[in-house]
């Protein structure tokens, strides 16, 4: 039990799970689980007591048990002790300010994260502005490779998303080249498929193979399939640079989406013997606050410390990117633009935190409480935060998926503003197609008939 | 002297007829062009514009006209208001006091098949939609010879309302007719969910879907007819969702 | 049917031609095609090609009739080589084509053919569906669905040159001409040793008097050959054309123009025209025909004149491979089908006219659906009151209300009921995915007394023919739609 004293009255805290929920800021997926703080004052009691919570606390209460949840095993596990025990006796809140600390590099906060669990670093995000979590993320740089190389300052990555209301290749091909003649696509030439069928899959990684093979674009393909489908496709001679999967925080959200870890180490194992790719990076892991309430997984724990745990979870597997996709679950996990806005900012610091190659989905859908005006916001904040890479969406109006996302031009404009550029090779490779050059898109962008 | 403000030429792609050839193969908004690394102002403009339809949408009510037409009484749910409805889903699964009072009054009890519409997020998808969908459907019943029991709409309703009319009625097989989450490319698309005897704790893999009826996806005429084929499938084997799919591998 | 395994089904295809026979067979994948939430839609996703058997020259009793034992027997062994039993087949098509396809018994043999070649294998002629057949055994009708544009295939094999011109996929019109390589014979001292019938208006009208034994040199052939190239390509590219053009016409012309984005050449003498050919009467004489000096011909007169080509998937067997592997389609997923009706075989198709799009134009259509029905029983008789003796297409109208579907149900039951009472059978082939709301619209309307076969997602036009399977598991029917097959035989 914890207590403290706000305006007069007295807050008390039963365990760390409540502890965690009501510090966090106002989400409708807690006030849907029953746990958000009742109140503004409520939360700001619980900050106050979190902020004075020591990093080794955190650890000695696990939120959910090591010997009851494999996940909880693979955060405990992956603790490196002594850059634990250097830090252990720090509060969150002195944390907070390490982190913050002019003198704090991206070097040294990547010393200490092997010593952080993932709860400890949901606690520190708990505490931190919106301008906090961007400053922060700034700092960490978090290269990774697959057949190119992304995360490097300065550099803004995109993922390519031609998805096709019903898979045709044809119809996949016209907006793959439409991201192309924008420049976008140097992170992944990534589709959602409809049909989730082996042949479906096979048939969609040949294809944009085919295209990165005739004009010798330096990027990797992936078909976001359920993992059991692209590891038959990849058996049947598919040509996949990735494999791809979505992340819940606990064991049985992850069995929601019909994985466990031994699944997971055997794709593993898989797209290292068999992928088409060169780099060591082979792994494409797609997060998003609230989708362990959503399929009553969530131990009573808030989506943040869930979304958290996810990360903790990705870093096992080492992957090429990680992408939080923020707004597509809805209003009852992320109301409104406010909501959305801070999570993936969260969802971003967190991951980079676990010094993993985050992206995010800026994106929403059209029963929540946001327009693209706050897609825009999002968009600017995140880059200026350093994130690895944006999701490009024709007109960010997904035909297959019925959401919104950001745009080609948005992220060709984020680039513009904030002076980033894609990943070296593509950039180069661009250079040579005459898309891009050093003052940015040339006359010739946005034609997608440049690939016809 | 400083230069006149000039507007830059039309863009005219490499290719028009590729150009055309492309953008006829995908619903997605390609070939859209660019003012600097901006959309063009039409282009952005039409994107708000089927964005401002598709927020509508989740605030539009089904008509009383509507509804008079095909002889259907109205329940609600306790969903209280739209906000609530959004952020509460767990309230759009249970019936008001009075709901479950006028359903027991006026339903008959132990139907075959039990028709259910709620606008969901989406009124104007049934505004659009069930009226095609319902007369095919009665059709398709008939052809079957199932009966229906008595239909009725169910305002703020979500899917797993299912369980709860089920439990009421006891109903054999329910089919909810229910309004979409809209989307840009429509607005008013419905769905129709499927249960063989929905009870409270049925699981979702239980029940099973057709989605995307609306003009532009599956017609709501020969969506209907299929629904009752699907009806009786479900009858005959008295399974639905993943059971039946097991059933008939 | 049996299938091979669970989404397999083992077809052959057999194409009896003006000089060879070839048979090949090939299974086809079904798979679902739709995603979850929707209704369920199988299609042909995969042809593979298990046997192609060598070229037999076809053989012939005399001149004018084709050697039917004989020809059994190579199939037979055929067969035997394939390692597959009649039995084993689910579908395909024997084809007569070319020259040979106007011979008197040519019908007969392919009904003989029909019997040995398997349970499901249709029996079907014509220059049209040769065409067509060759052109998607070219690979045409995808090519025309990628670049979304009109790809015209020209398969010139012995007797004919047999064109299909293919828009997104689809087929839209096909026209034939005497131009082949053994039209006419010569040896290898350029002697001529036959000349086809069929041509001879066509040379005359040239002022190529020729006849058997004379002997010409090899620039005389190559202008014959020139001429007829160009007067066939100018007229199909539409540019204008000659004044003897139409003299190496058989049958109708093109219903229409069309700006043709792409053109393939395949057939025997397609196959000679990708291939390195020596200018002499010696280097192309190898088939004792003109076939090879035609080659360069088409070659050169498609280079003047501008035309796109592109390069067919297959050459000499385009159209065995499309008989054997294209000449099915599947239905919609959502019918309306008295399965006691299938299989159906030959049927005749009548198309009903729609006056307008949109949901009104199914109204008020009794008139126009008796009319119909009167003039189908005008051609193609009635020997049994109660049997479907052709179908009805019913064509695209975009949107339609389930009221309207009912108002055309409606028409066509009264139209029956007027023109044939005693009739309780109704075949029905949609464009439109609509087949179960219309079929069970008017078995409710008809008190459940009338039996109805009604499909949907499939074209057929006014005199095809159409060959409906039985559905292996309920879920998809296999269809065969025949272009003129029989069709002077019928009428």
């Amino acid at each position: 039990m914890r207590t403290t004293q706000l305006f007069g009255n007295a807050y008390s805290f039963g365990n760390l799970k409540e502890l965690f929920a009501k510090a966090n800021e106002e989400k409708s997926g807690d006030q849907l689980a029953g746990i958000a703080a009742a109140d503004a004052k409520e939360r700001m009691a619980a900050k106050l007591v979190l902020a004075d919570v020591t990093l080794a606390e955190i650890r000695n209460e696990p939120l959910l048990p090591a010997d009851i949840d494999e996940v909880s095993r693979i955060i405990e596990e992956g603790v490196d002790e002594p850059a634990f025990s250097s830090i252990a006796s720090w509060t969150v809140g002195e944390l907070r300010e390490y982190i913050l600390h002019q003198g704090t590099t991206g070097r040294h906060i990547e010393r200490i994260s092997f010593g952080l669990t993932s709860e400890i670093i949901a606690a520190v995000t708990k505490l931190m502005s919106n301008l906090d979590l961007v400053q922060a993320a700034a700092k960490i740089e978090v290269l990774t490779t697959c057949n190119t190389t992304i995360g490097q300052r300065g550099v803004l990555a995109s993922r390519a998303q031609p998805n096709h209301p019903s898979d045709q290749v044809p119809g996949m091909l016209a907006s793959l080249y439409e991201a192309l003649s924008y420049g976008i696509g140097d992170a992944v030439l990534g589709i959602n498929p409809v049909i989730d069928s082996p042949e479906n899959v096979k048939r969609l990684l040949e294809a944009t193979k085919e295209v990165m093979a005739k004009w010798e674009i330096p990027t990797q393909n992936c078909v976001l399939a359920h993992i059991q489908t692209q590891m038959q496709a990849i058996r049947q001679g598919a040509p996949a640079d990735m494999v791809f999967q979505s992340l819940a925080g606990t064991e049985a959200g992850n069995r929601a989406f019909g994985i466990d870890l031994s699944l997971l180490d055997e794709a593993d194992e898989l797209i290292r013997a068999q992928g088409s790719s060169t780099g060591a990076n082979r792994w494409y892991f797609e997060t998003g606050q609230g989708s362990e309430l959503s399929s009553e997984s969530h131990a009573g724990i808030d989506q943040l410390t869930l979304e958290s745990r996810c990360y903790g979870l990705a870093r096992k597997y080492k992957p090429f990117i990680v992408n939080t996709v923020v707004g597509f679950i809805g209003p009852e996990y992320l109301y409104d633009s406010k909501q959305v806005i801070r999570a993936g900012l969260e969802d971003h610091f967190m991951g980079k935190m676990h010094l993993l190659p985050m992206g995010c989905d800026v994106c929403y859908t059209n029963h929540m409480q946001t327009d693209q005006n706050d897609m825009d916001n999002l968009g600017l904040l995140l880059g200026a935060a350093g994130v690895n890479f944006l999701i490009g969406v024709p007109m960010a109006d997904d035909c297959m998926l019925n959401y919104q996302s950001t745009s080609f031009h948005d992220i060709a404009t984020l680039r513009d503003v904030l002076r980033r550029s894609p990943a070296p090779e593509f950039a180069e490779w661009l250079g040579k197609m005459g898309i891009m050059n050093q003052n940015g898109l040339t006359p010739s962008a946005g034609d997608p008939t440049l690939f016809t | 002297m400083e230069d006149i403000p000039r507007l830059p030429t039309a863009w005219r792609p490499r290719s028009t007829e590729g150009l055309e050839r492309l953008q006829s193969s995908t619903p997605a908004r390609i070939g859209v062009w660019r003012a600097g690394t901006r959309p063009t102002t039409g282009q952005m403009l039409k994107f708000r514009c089927d964005h401002a339809s598709a927020v509508d949408a989740v605030y539009s009510e089904v008509s009383e006209e509507l509804l008079l037409e095909l002889g259907l009484f109205t329940v609600e749910t306790q969903y209280g208001n739209k906000e609530i409805y959004l952020k509460r889903p767990d309230r759009g699964r249970k019936l008001t006091d009075e709901a479950i009072d006028t359903i027991t009054k006026k339903c008959k009890l132990n139907p075959q098949v039990q028709i259910v519409v709620s606008d969901g997020l989406s009124g104007s998808a049934i505004e659009a939609n069930l009226t095609d969908c319902y007369l095919s459907l009665l059709d398709s019943l008939a052809v079957h010879g199932l009966e229906a029991g008595t239909p009725f709409f169910v305002k703020g309703g979500r899917v797993a309302c299912m369980d709860q009319i089920g439990e009421l009625l006891q109903a054999e097989v329910l089919v909810l007719f229910i309004g979409e989450r809209p989307g840009l490319v429509s607005s008013s698309s419905m769905s129709a969910y499927m249960c063989y005897r929905p009870r409270f704790g049925t699981v979702e893999s239980d029940r099973m879907v057709i989605s995307n009826i609306h003009p532009q996806g599956t017609f709501p005429a020969e969506a209907g007819a299929y629904i009752g084929d699907l009806l009786h499938t479900i009858l005959q084997h008295k399974a639905s969702g993943v059971k039946l799919d097991s059933m008939r591998k | 049917m049996i299938l091979v395994d669970n989404a397999w089904i083992l077809s052959v295809g057999i194409d009896v031609g003006t000089s060879t026979t070839k048979l090949i067979v090939s299974r086809l994948r079904i798979d679902q095609v739709s995603g979850p939430g929707a209704i369920p839609k199988h299609e042909i996703v995969g042809r593979e090609l298990l046997y192609v058997g060598p070229l037999h020259g076809t053989p012939l009793l005399s001149e004018e009739e084709i050697d039917g034992s004989a020809l059994s027997e190579i199939i037979r062994e055929e067969y035997v080589k394939a390692g597959i039993r009649a039995a084993d087949i689910q579908t395909g098509a024997v084809i007569v084509t070319g020259e040979t396809a106007t011979k008197g018994n040519a019908s007969t043999i392919v009904r003989l053919l029909a019997e040995q070649a398997g349970d499901f294998v249709v029996a079907t002629a014509g220059a049209e569906l040769e065409g067509i057949l060759a052109g998607k055994g070219a690979g045409a009708d995808g090519r025309s669905r990628v670049l979304k544009g009109v790809v015209a295939n020209i398969d010139v094999g012995g007797g004919t040159a047999n064109v299909a011109f293919f828009r997104n996929g689809q087929w839209i019109d096909t026209v034939t001409f005497h131009v082949g390589g053994r039209v006419i014979r010569m040896n290898e001292r350029g002697k001529v040793l036959k000349v086809s019938p069929h041509i001879v208006p066509w040379l005359t009208v040239n002022g190529f008097l020729i006849t058997p034994g004379q002997i010409l040199k090899y620039g005389q052939w190559e202008e014959i050959c020139n001429r007829m190239s160009r007067d066939m390509l100018r007229y199909l590219a539409g540019q204008e054309a000659s004044l003897t053009w139409h003299q190496l016409l058989l049958g109708p012309a093109l219903a229409n123009r069309y700006p043709v984005e792409e053109w393939t050449f395949s057939g025997g003498v397609g196959e000679l025209m990708g291939k390195p050919l020596p200018e002499s009467l010696d280097g192309s004489s190898a088939y004792g025909d003109i076939g090879p000096i035609l080659a360069r011909s088409l070659a050169r007169a498609s280079e003047s004149l501008g035309l796109n080509l592109g390069l067919p998937d297959q050459t000499t067997r385009a159209t065995v491979i499309g008989a054997g592997t294209q000449s099915i389609e599947l239905s919609g997923a959502t019918v309306f089908v008295e399965e006691s009706m299938l299989p159906i075989r030959n049927l005749p198709v009548l198309k009903l006219d729609l006056a307008e799009s949109g949901s009104s134009s199914f109204m008020g259509m009794k008139e126009a659906a008796a009319k119909l029905i009167r003039q189908g029983n005008i051609w193609y008789g009635q020997s049994n009151p109660d049997e479907a003796t052709f179908a009805i297409a019913i064509g695209s109208v975009g949107y339609y209300s389930y009221r309207s579907i009912q108002d055309l149900a409606k028409s066509l039951l009264e139209a029956y009921r007027e023109e044939e009472p005693d009739n309780h059978k109704m075949v029905l082939i949609c464009e439109q995915d609509m087949a179960k709301a219309l079929g069970q619209s008017i078995y409710r309307q008809s008190g459940y007394e009338m039996r109805i076969v009604c499909l949907d997602e499939i074209r057929a036009r006014q005199g095809d023919y159409i060959d409906i399977g039985q559905a292996p598991s309920g879920t998809w029917i296999p269809v065969t739609v025949k272009t003129l097959a029989f069709h002077s035989a019928a009428q």
